[in-house]
């Protein structure tokens, strides 16, 4: 295998930190222990020495030929510190790639990827480019798992500091293969990051020779005490000058001791920490000034002797990724105590030298004992170097080269992905964001990332940018008008679509104008229909339009006759999505059979199924979500989530919440997480339920945490999938749901399922049954979380994604099907006049999708309407049926038909629509319809040309039965039509 | 009601006062009983809808769009003539953008 380290984070600000020392002692260890490998280096030219200082160090095992320099561009600033589009930064990012595919290595390995905020280093790969097999040391996430410190709290004064961060964030998570350097960091990495078990792995650290036992004679401990003001005994603190090690904790926990304990102890805390932040913590904690010293810097050299004289070293860090002051003192061989949290416990080994840094009373109790029980110092210095030795770089080289060959041949069984000399296709994604409070839009937050694995992803919204803290600065954005006019330079596009008015930007005309493919996480579009109908703009059509135009006469009788809420329900709307769509992917196969039923095969084409994705979310500390929302530690909680609407049937929840056998106890809280969409009689004021109302993403994840059990009911679903039955799967939270919709396609271990129509008695028992059985229901939340992990994991999901798209792009139909054959065609400018030309022709050429239609020629009054008024408002789905009758007014030759949408209305005794008339559209094997004795020699030229479409003539007459003329035969839609059974009555 | 960024609190403030003046002015009649069972039954949805639509995600969604004011020239979807059905309105668009809005051309 040919390994090439690049190690630029061992030469910029880094290289005097834990992670420059991580860096260059792990690269001299795997060059040192190759197994027969190749070991190359990379450096950045441009930075301080261009790398000398580093490559003296390591260079011992290698050969001069091992080391490869890239030059950054000269003035590149600090990612979170220079200008937003900083030319010179991305471009040393792509000369540093072109660096890395000349080398052609097997193997990048990222010495540190959380570089370059404020420096020129570049460790970032280029966004259009596929990457090489890709490991990365990952050394902690502190800033994430400490937000209120870093990423909300000081860095929040610089937005730029947080774009980096997840900048960082997302390059860590692309890697195909984290080395964590503890167990701790490791499970950090996949619970923050939702990363497979398998592609990070513990290698630990090392302690550098330098730290061993020593025996210091008088003269060298005088030498030290003299140079650092230290007493003859003292506790040892290193690292201080950051709030995580917890300093000021320590100092209190100091200031608990006896006070003969201090006088013979005093306190030596090394670290940057401010002279005067640190005299102010010593009176805080009520301690005299010559108690406690401040080492704001000691020589590399002293550090073994400071730690060999220590009576005691203690590092009280809250986190810790690692934790190299501990080890470095137990090296040297000084009895250690430390945080029972982040790494230390693994790092220090020994249950009993453990305490709790958030109490400075078990910190004190834990220094105390050590200090004054014999027996206990006495096992901790014996533990210190027994301890130590189980850390070495070389044990830590084995790890990470049993690791990277493990990738190494899994690249090579595969076959290795090309990545030399290979762009990414560039995606536009076309989306609802955050700040948008739409599902879709967290959808998309969770699939881009995954999606640019395999893609040179762009995010297009309306405004073209987004707060949403993992994209923005992640992915470029774009606006939707600048996407309009630049749609063309995308080789993909795809849009994330639903049923709302956030989605207003997409429907009027922007996937008309620049197709592609659709997710439709709906496959009803009626309710954006009806609301872009109350639009005052001519933009949108009117709802009884957009009925008409996708289902015809039948939905704007409902409409005319029921009212909104009615036709809302009934009528989908979304045929102009099926008809200038590339292809279609949706959720689940009852999504697709909805469109397949309501459009026919002919109008809604091929879809691809891919479920909707959940990415596991990291695992919840239970206990304190109940703290947060007030509820008794011991009391039985059962939530349902997601708005609140009837179809949810939160009064049947109720209902059952009353048959509880046994009952729940008087504690117990039935909670609906979500906000009420609608006016339901529920009895908000008792206090045996919790109302939250619409929840800010904190909150839902506690009632996700805190619940014991979780019931999502549903009935009259059309085939949405419910994105809060994923997240409760997810949390791992026991679920009962009962048999209706999209749910029914979730494996039946993985939740207990309710029949369909499930009485009140049902719903209790199912919800008692895992309330008196914990194991059950653990085991029951623990198999819906797995089968969340395998199934809908957002790298899985991606995958899917690119082979969908993929497939539908490579059909060389696809864009003549939806009638656009001048896709790379440069047209003259033309004007309105030409492109309606244009589009007739167009239309008549490439007929685009949509149900056969049987037109029904009115040009004359009909002797009896009767039987064709039942066509015409009685038509099967996938079928229309349309009024037309001869043009006069236009002067266009040959004559054409238009549709007559007044006389239709007049027609189906419905007052008139605002429904414009259209210049027919016609094709092979529609049908025109004449009254049975009709004249024909008036429209000769029209029913010409309507023969050489390929529409068959036809009469009717008073008996309603349909007779073909000119010889023809009946089509075969019309024949399964007109069949005995299926005519409307 | 066109969504247009910034008219959220005039939006809200419009559709409250409606509401009462139409209630008010119709008191003690059966179209003034029917109007406010109609709106009692709608308005807390439509509200709660307007707030979260034009308030609280205009504020944000206006502060980010003020990033984008690198934006070429604002794309609209150009006058469609009349006449033209679904599917030659789908490729009208289509041909309008890429040729009348682009900059490719000839």
């Amino acid at each position: 295998m040919k390994l090439l380290i690049d190690l630029q984070g061992a030469q910029g600000v880094s290289h005097l930190r834990g992670i420059g020392r991580y860096s260059r002692e792990l690269a001299y260890a795997l060059a040192a222990g190759a197994r027969g490998h190749e070991v190359h280096l990379l450096f950045n030219g441009a930075l301080r020495d261009g790398g000398d200082a580093v490559w003296d160090e390591v260079a011992d095992p290698l050969h001069p030929a091992a080391r490869h320099t890239w030059w950054g561009v000269e003035g590149t600033t600090g990612e979170a510190t220079g200008p937003e589009q900083d030319v010179r930064r991305v471009a040393g990012e792509v000369l540093r790639a072109e660096a890395i595919e000349a080398i052609a290595p097997d193997v990048l390995l990222v010495a540190s990827l959380f570089e370059g905020a404020g420096e020129a280093v570049v460790p970032h790969w280029p966004r259009d480019r596929p990457r090489p097999p890709t490991a990365a040391i990952c050394y902690d996430l502190i800033p994430l798992l400490f937000r209120d410190d870093y990423l909300d709290g000081i860095w929040a004064l610089s937005g730029r500091m947080r774009e980096w961060y997840f900048r960082c964030l997302h390059e860590l998570a692309a890697c195909d293969l984290l080395l964590a350097i503890s167990e701790c960091s490791r499970q950090d990495a996949i619970d923050q990051l939702a990363l497979d078990e398998d592609r990070v792995v513990n290698v630990r650290a090392g302690k550098s020779p330098l730290f061993r036992p020593e025996t210091l004679d008088d003269a060298a401990r005088q030498a030290l005490r003299d140079r650092y003001g230290l007493r003859d005994g003292f506790i040892v603190f290193v690292g201080a000058g950051d709030p995580r090690k917890n300093e000021a904790r320590l100092l209190q926990a100091y200031g608990l001791l006896p006070r003969d304990l201090r006088a013979r102890h005093q306190l030596v805390v090394v670290g940057a920490t401010d002279p005067q932040e640190f005299s102010a913590a010593l009176r805080a904690a009520g301690l005299g000034a010559e108690e406690a010293r401040l080492i704001r810097f000691v020589e590399e050299a002293d550090l073994p002797r400071l730690y060999a004289m220590a009576t005691l070293a203690v590092l009280p860090s809250l986190y810790e990724g690692f934790g190299l002051p501990a080890l470095e003192a137990m090296a040297c061989g000084t009895p250690s105590i430390g945080s029972r949290t982040g790494s230390l416990p693994e790092v220090i080994g020994l249950p009993e030298a453990l305490f709790d840094p958030h109490d400075p009373a078990d910190i004190a109790r834990a220094m105390q004992a050590a200090l004054t029980d014999v027996a206990l110092y006495a096992r901790l210095r014996a533990h210190a170097p027994e301890q130590a030795a189980r850390f070495g770089w070389d044990r830590t080289a084995a790890l990470a080269w049993d690791a990277l060959e493990r990738l190494d041949a899994r690249n090579r069984n595969g076959g290795g992905r090309p990545w030399r000399r290979q762009r990414l296709k560039r995606l536009a994604v076309v989306s609802p964001l955050s700040p948008e409070r739409t599902g879709i839009a967290d959808y998309t937050a969770e699939l881009a990332p995954a999606l640019a694995r395999h893609y040179d992803v762009t995010l297009v919204n309306r405004v073209g940018g987004t707060d949403h803290e993992r994209l923005r600065g992640v992915f470029r954005t774009m606006s939707a008008s600048r996407f309009a006019q630049q749609a063309d330079g995308f080789d993909r596009i795809l849009y994330q679509l639903g049923n709302s008015d956030y989605h207003d930007f997409q429907l009027d005309g922007l996937m008309a104008g620049a197709p592609g493919v659709v997710t439709l996480h709906d496959a009803f579009l009626s309710g954006h229909a009806l609301w872009a109908g109350t639009r005052h703009d001519a933009a949108a059509p009117g709802f009884a339009e957009a009925l008409h135009d996708s289902h015809g006469w039948p939905a704007v009788v409902q409409l005319a006759r029921e009212g909104e809420s009615a036709a809302l329900s009934a009528w989908p709307c979304s045929l102009p999505v099926l008809r200038d769509t590339l292809g279609l992917i949706q959720h689940s196969e009852l999504a697709a059979s909805v469109l397949r039923q309501h459009f026919g095969p002919a109008a809604s084409g091929p879809a691809f199924v891919i479920p909707h994705l959940r990415q596991l979310p990291p695992p919840a500390d239970r206990a304190a979500a109940r703290a947060r929302l007030g509820l008794d530690p011991d009391a039985k909680v059962v939530a349902t989530f997601g708005v609140i609407i009837a179809s949810k049937l939160p009064e049947r929840l109720i209902a059952a919440w009353d048959r509880l056998n046994p009952p729940a106890g008087a504690n117990a809280r039935l909670a609906f997480v979500g906000e009420m969409a609608e006016s339901l009689p529920l009895p908000m004021h008792d206090p045996r339920f919790v109302f939250v109302g619409r929840a800010s993403r904190a909150i839902y994840a506690d009632w996700l945490a805190a619940a014991d059990v979780a019931v999502q009911l549903r009935a009259a679903s059309r085939g949405e999938t419910s994105g809060a039955v994923a997240d409760c799967l997810a949390a791992g939270l026991p679920l009962i749901a009962n048999s209706h919709g999209t749910v029914t396609e979730i494996p039946e271990d993985c939740l207990r399922l309710l029949p369909e129509h499930f009485t009140d008695a049902e719903l209790g028992e199912a919800i008692s049954g895992l309330l008196v059985d914990p194991e059950a229901a653990r085991a029951l939340g623990g198999r819906g979380r797995q089968w969340v992990r395998e199934t809908l994991a957002p790298a899985a999901i991606a995958r899917a994604y690119r082979d969908a798209i993929e497939q539908i792009y490579a059909d060389p139909d696809a864009f003549r099907r939806i009638g656009d054959p001048f896709r790379g065609s440069h047209l003259p400018a033309g004007g309105a006049d030409d492109w309606a030309a244009v589009s007739r022709a167009t239309i008549a050429t490439c007929p685009t999708r949509r149900p056969p239609f049987l037109f029904l020629d009115v040009t004359e009054d009909w002797p009896d309407r009767a039987p064709a008024t039942a066509l015409l408002g009685g038509h099967p789905h996938d079928v229309r049926v349309e009024l037309v009758q001869l043009d006069a007014s236009t002067k266009s030759t040959p004559a054409l038909y238009r549709t007559a949408p007044v006389r239709a209305a007049e027609w189906l005794d419905i007052p008139a629509q605002r429904i414009a008339a259209q210049q027919v559209s016609v094709r092979r094997d529609d049908v025109l319809v004449l009254p049975e004795g009709a004249d024909l020699t008036a429209r000769e030229t029209a029913l010409r040309e309507m023969r050489l479409r390929g529409v068959r003539l036809a009469e009717m007459g008073r008996d309603g039965v349909i007779r073909m003329r000119d010889g023809v035969g009946m089509p075969d839609w019309l024949a399964a039509w007109q069949a005995p059974d299926n005519r409307p009555t | 009601m066109t969504p247009s960024l910034g008219m959220s609190d005039r939006l809200v403030t419009a559709v409250r006062t409606a509401y009462h003046a139409a209630v008010s002015q119709l008191r003690g009649t059966e179209a003034g009983r029917s109007l406010s069972r109609l709106l009692g039954r709608h308005l807390p949805m439509l509200k709660a809808r307007l707030v979260r639509r034009y308030v609280t995600y205009d504020r944000s969604m206006q502060r980010l769009a003020d990033e984008d004011l690198a934006s070429p020239r604002p794309w609209k979807l150009p006058p469609v003539p009349p006449g033209l059905g679904g599917a030659e309105r789908a490729v009208f668009i289509r041909l309008s953008r890429r040729y009348l809005q682009s900059d490719v051309r000839g």
